[in-house]
């Protein structure tokens, strides 16, 4: 396995644990009645707004243990061993489960800018760890050179 | 050997290439989404439930629950107000009780059932009117009361509930209503910050007991006021049997503990039944 791929798995299996992080936080808070209940100050900044809305689940499963399944799934996904695996379909999900993330996150932010007019500051965290973990994965899919 | 290398090598600069441009396409549409909302601006409007005088019954319903019947009150599992280390705060030598919430935050409409309930033990409201919490806000509509406009009067407490903002959209914000000045405004931005309160701080409601004590958030969730009306919800503060009920009242059981050490056991009608042994 090329150094620069490797350098990239590490670099991907740190940003899914910390997307496993604040999504297990989410997902806490989703579990425990959803918000810390209280309102903020203003208004745009509005957490309770974001996580206890209509967009924050689907199929009636809560965004958050969504957002918490794929994390720890990329974290397997991303370590140094997946990549150096010669499995296709270890490749292939890995792609395939960054990319969609990455649409999930343009879902979202599209929903809290125009759907809620209210922004998540934990989820705006995730989406940023999310986006940046589809980067990691398209480089080092294309550095690695195998077909996935 | 060489040409087939030069190809391979090709081949990774093209998929890097398709990489790049995969990256730069989606920070773009980030950047556009971002871009429209802030050249479009919010231009949410919504006026929120209207406010209204407050139908008889509920003042009535909250006053006809006794100290005993607050002091027996079933436990129900609720956040109680915390003692801070701080300085005791007073107006007109009385314990200052300082609230401040919004009228459109739906946790602030379901603390304010817990708070005036407690309050009606010391002392009494004038002008208190119906209220909802916004729109389209989480648990929407959620019928309360707002001490926008009303008056408190007492003989062992002093009480200021400040209301921050309306239920009313206006281009994607609550309207401001009124505005924390002077001590209030120290004491909200001192006391509502860490250490005093868990997270970043500055939410609402919050409430300040005397300078020594401070609730942050509310005691309960919103969520079963959810389509009741004010009536409903002050007949189910009433009633003994009511699970609902229960919560808020024990809610406001927690405020009259705090203020009746406030107030050194004054009077003694409300406080007594919460010094007696098991209260």
């Amino acid at each position: 396995m090329p150094l620069a791929v490797r350098r990239l798995a590490w670099l991907g299996t740190l940003l899914a644990s910390v997307g496993v992080a604040i999504s297990a936080y989410l997902s806490y808070e989703h579990g425990r009645g959803g918000t810390t209940l209280a309102c903020p100050e203003t208004g745009i900044v509005n957490c309770a707004k974001v996580t206890e809305s209509s967009y924050a689940s689907i199929a009636g499963v809560s965004v958050a243990y969504l957002g918490l399944g794929f994390f720890v799934v990329m974290t397997v996904l991303s370590l140094p061993w997946a990549w150096a695996r010669s499995e296709r379909w270890i490749h292939a999900a890995r792609a395939a489960l960054a990319g969609s993330g990455v649409l999930m996150v343009l879902w979202l932010i599209y929903a809290e800018l125009f759907g809620l007019d209210a922004i998540c500051l934990w989820c705006t965290a995730v989406h940023v760890i999310a986006v940046a973990l589809g980067a990691v994965v398209a480089y080092a899919t294309a550095l690695r050179g195998e077909p996935v | 050997m060489g040409s087939s290398r030069a190809e391979a090598q090709q081949a990774r600069r093209r998929r890097v290439n398709v990489a790049s441009g995969a990256t730069v396409a989606v920070l773009l549409a980030i950047g556009l989404l971002v871009a429209v909302k802030a050249s479009s601006g919010s231009s949410k409007n919504e006026a929120g439930k209207a406010a209204g005088a407050l139908p008889e019954s509920v003042m009535a319903d909250l006053q006809s629950v006794t100290p005993q019947q607050l002091a027996e009150s079933d436990r129900e599992p609720v956040r109680a107000p915390h003692q801070i280390n701080a300085s005791p705060v007073t107006k007109d030598g009385k314990p200052y009780v300082l609230y401040v919430g919004a009228e459109y935050c739906p946790f602030c409409a379901a603390e304010r059932w817990a708070l005036t309930l407690a309050l009606t033990k010391f002392g009494s409201f004038e002008g208190l009117k119906a209220s909802y919490s916004g729109s389209s806000d989480v648990f929407p509509d959620t019928a309360t009361v707002s001490y926008y406009g009303s008056t408190y009067t007492s003989d062992v407490l002093a009480f200021r509930g400040l209301e921050l903002r309306t239920n009313e959209l206006r281009n994607g914000e609550y309207t401001p209503l009124e505005k924390l000045e002077g001590q209030d405004l120290t004491l909200f931005s001192t006391f509502n910050a860490p250490p005093y309160v868990d997270g970043q701080g500055g939410s609402i409601p919050w409430v300040s007991l005397g300078g020594t004590f401070i609730h942050s958030g509310s005691s309960f969730s919103p969520e079963p006021l959810a389509g009741k009306s004010q009536a409903e919800i002050a007949a189910m503060i009433a009633d003994a049997r009511s699970p609902i009920g229960a919560q808020i009242r024990s809610a406001a059981a927690n405020y009259v503990k705090v203020l009746c050490g406030l107030t050194k056991g004054a009077p003694a009608a409300t406080c007594d039944p919460f010094s007696a042994p098991g209260s």
